[in-house]
């Protein structure tokens, strides 16, 4: 027994592992019951996530061009897994002029708890940004805790936010780990825009895509009400990482530990769709997402995923007509990376609809379900516009309360109280006369995910 | 005793159980599986689908089941469509009105540089137009900026820039030939092979893909009175002949959708028509990709052409020679 946990965790000493290798036989994957030998090639093929796809509609008139939703929902395995995967995690820390004071003082506390949190497995980098970005600790185990936390105490207010040369250095830190065998993380920690170095929104995304394509996550932590909330979700949402805003100092280290504790929960990375039609099929959109289009498919980034969270794309297709009959009309696949095996991992699902001339046949065939989430995509979208318009001031707060009621109920209604808990902070806020804009952004980013906490 | 037999580093005795094991591994379901079946043509779209597959990999058609021929299915109208440069994105236009934007738009395009509502296209009887509906980065026409409001014909071949996304328009004539990117033939390319709809040497079909073909919707002069032939288009550098019957003769790449098929790539989908009618010919190319010569001369689209006896013919790539039955 011990030596087989060996040869799947080759990297991980930890006896406890052994708790993988009790797998629920119904959530095994294929179903295949294989011969004893077959033992050891069925606990390394248990999923780190399955995926099911749901039509909007079971028929579709095989005589007309119609269009219809489909939402794929993946679910992060919830199996116990003993301990957790060691993480390789890199700190990127705005020490602008700004944060002088409380705030500085605070996220080097915030700091501290890190350490404090982390085990010897796991690797800990330190990178700082002002004017330029500098190494603050080198990516190493975290063995002296003292030490590591001596190197963050000594750091002191800057001047400008060079966040480009900041994101690039810590991602660089964490490239320097072999990937294997952690999970990697960079927590972007800023209070301010940009104003030094590339300032410029779209090289900084960009740059932020090109290392998610070397698997490197990066969680956003925005801090008071002068940093660019737009920027930092996108950060968050092209890379697969986390959104937070932190309103007051004495919250940052509460953030950083609800961030780590996700991070100690996480099954899947890099987790891909990729929409695979069929002829006569195209894909219109995929809501909150930018898809890559190829021949015939369209692919988006999705997020990390925790122990048993759930997350979900809404997918709008057009369809064409065809001779009647029953079609597999679009083939969703997702890949990840299973972060306790380190292996990749796909998982597929078919969206199948049946072509008629009957139009009671599709009147009857409706699934209320995937309209109410996509009516949640829509609300999703519009809250977008909300924030624009709020920025802009061509919204009012009273409209944007009515509005945000409005999707509270809606995702009230769809049993996501988490998210519906986040527009109501939103609408305190705007009551408040805070900003409402970064409360309303991190409801944005999280409104595909279901947390199972 | 048993503990001697386990412990018996003797190769002899121990060798049996492996023996056995191995046979299993070779006699696996799976590795015959693949051994001995055939691929299924699906009946829908005709590709050929390997028999581990339960839908079709191309339509999706579920292949178990049997297509119903929608008899009063009206002949899907096209009315052209847009396509990215990449071929990626595909827009087809219904008539009348299509809105064109970020969000909520019938050519629905998720760019940054795209306006939520950006412009509007017609599709009318007098030709596709496209207007500019004040945009934030504007609409061009081969180049040509669009005023707000101003609207704009759009021809075959026109490339439409939405903002920063490029499209082309392809007018509904030369839609069809879109499959011609699609493997459809197994014949080396060039070469004309006058029977396609046979996927297998006649040998090698399994019962079942058999089946399959006969469920087909329209199969094309299958189940007909045998007409006369009234000639035959002979293939220039060989191979066997087309032969004409009286009346229409579609010809095109497709053996769903024509009498004759010429499985070249260079041959659209639907390529020409050639009517016989009382011993005249007369060759209509019905909006082909790379066009149809006689005697070398390109012929234009939709204007059905008199030919005669020796005529030189070339369907976008492969050539021949029409020839009349004698009596």
């Amino acid at each position: 027994m011990n030596d087989s946990t060996q040869m799947i965790f080759p990297d991980d000493p930890n006896k406890t592992r052994v708790g993988g290798f009790d797998p629920n036989a119904t959530q095994m994957s294929g179903g295949t019951i294989g011969s004893e030998a077959n033992r050891t090639m069925m606990a390394g093929s248990q999923q780190a996530i399955t995926v099911e796809c749901l039509v909007e509609n079971s028929h579709a008139m095989a005589t007309e061009n119609s269009r219809q939703h489909l939402v794929a929902r993946i679910t992060a395995s919830g199996t116990g897994m003993g301990a957790r995967m060691p993480v390789n995690l890199c700190l990127i820390l705005d020490h602008s002029g700004s944060m002088e004071g409380p705030p500085l003082d605070y996220m080097k506390s915030a700091c501290g708890y890190v350490v404090d949190l982390l085990e010897p497995n796991d690797v800990l980098s330190v990178v700082a940004f002002s004017d330029a970005a500098q190494v603050l600790m080198p990516a190493r185990r975290v063995v002296n805790k003292a030490l590591i936390k001596e190197h963050i105490m000594r750091l002191e207010v800057g001047n400008t936010t060079n966040l480009f040369d900041g994101l690039a250095l810590g991602a660089s830190q964490l490239a320097s780990v072999p990937a294997q065998g952690y999970v990697n993380r960079a927590l972007l920690f800023t209070d301010g825009e940009p104003t030094a170095g590339n300032k410029d929104f779209a090289s900084i995304v960009g740059q932020v895509v090109e290392q998610k394509t070397r698997g490197i996550t990066f969680t956003a932590l925005g801090f008071g009400p002068e940093y660019n909330e737009e920027l930092l979700a996108s950060i968050a949402k092209r890379s697969g990482g986390n959104y937070y805003y932190i309103t007051r100092p004495e919250l940052i280290p509460e953030i950083f530990r609800r961030e780590l504790e996700t991070l100690m929960m996480i099954v899947a990375r890099n987790v891909r769709l990729r929409v695979q039609m069929s002829r006569w099929v195209q894909v219109r959109q995929i809501y909150g997402k930018l898809p890559a289009f190829g021949h015939r498919s369209a692919e988006v980034t999705l997020s990390d995923m925790e122990r048993g969270e759930t997350q979900s794309a809404v997918i709008e297709l057009g369809l064409e007509p065809r001779p009647g009959g029953t079609y597999r009309v679009a083939k969703i696949e997702v890949s990840c990376d299973d972060s306790v095996t380190g292996r990749p991992e796909t998982v597929s699902a078919d969206a199948v609809v049946e072509f008629t001339t009957d139009p009671s046949l599709v009147a009857a065939g409706v699934n209320p379900m995937v309209q109410r989430e996509v009516e949640i995509a829509e609300a999703s979208k519009s809250l977008e516009r909300t924030v624009m318009g709020m920025r802009t001031q061509q919204v009012s707060s009273a409209d944007a309360v009515k509005e945000l009621e409005r999707t509270r109920m809606l995702l009230l209604d769809q049993g996501k109280t988490l998210q519906a808990q986040d527009i109501q902070k939103a609408i305190d806020d705007i009551h408040g006369g805070a900003a409402a804009e970064k409360t309303l952004m991190g409801a944005i980013v999280n409104m595909d995910r279901e947390k199972n906490r | 005793m048993n503990d001697t037999i386990v412990l018996d580093p003797d190769k002899t005795v121990v060798g049996d159980a492996p023996a056995g094991d191995a046979t299993q591994v070779v006699t696996a379901p799976g590795y015959e599986a693949t051994q001995f079946a055939a691929n299924i043509d699906c009946p829908v779209c005709h590709t050929p689908n390997p028999p581990s597959e339960m839908y079709c990999m191309d339509c999706g058609f579920l292949l178990d089941s049997a297509p119903v021929v929608v008899a009063d299915m009206p002949k899907p109208e096209s009315v052209g469509k847009l396509v990215s440069t990449d071929g990626a994105l595909e827009f087809p236009l219904k008539r009348g009105e299509n809105t064109v934007g970020r969000e909520a738009a019938d050519v629905l395009l998720s760019n940054n540089t795209v306006s939520r509502k950006h412009g509007l296209l017609f599709v009318e009887d007098a030709g596709v137009f496209i207007e500019d509906t004040g945009s934030t980065n504007g609409t061009f026409v081969d180049g040509i900026k669009l005023q707000p409001n101003q609207r704009v014909e759009i021809k075959d071949g026109s490339e439409v820039t939405i903002g920063s996304v490029v499209l082309k328009f392809i007018a509904p004539e030369a839609a069809e030939p879109e499959l011609q990117a699609e493997p459809i033939t197994s014949e080396p390319t060039q070469e004309v092979a006058p029977e396609p709809v046979d996927e297998f040497p006649a040998d090698e079909a399994p019962a079942k893909s058999e089946e399959t073909e006969a469920e087909a919707p329209e199969e094309p002069a299958a189940d007909q009175p045998a007409p006369q032939p009234v000639g035959q288009l002979v293939p220039k550098d060989g191979g066997a002949a087309l032969i004409l019957i009286e009346g229409v003769n579609t010809i095109g790449r497709r053996a769903d959708a024509n009498i004759l098929v010429v499985p070249d790539p260079y041959c659209s989908g639907r390529h020409a028509d050639l009517t016989a009618q009382d011993g005249a010919f007369t060759l209509t190319d019905v909006g082909s990709t790379n066009g149809t010569l006689v005697n070398g001369a390109p012929i234009e689209a939709n204007v059905p052409k008199q030919i005669q006896p020796g005529d030189e013919i070339t369907l976008g790539g492969p050539v021949f020679k029409l020839e009349v039955s004698d009596g």
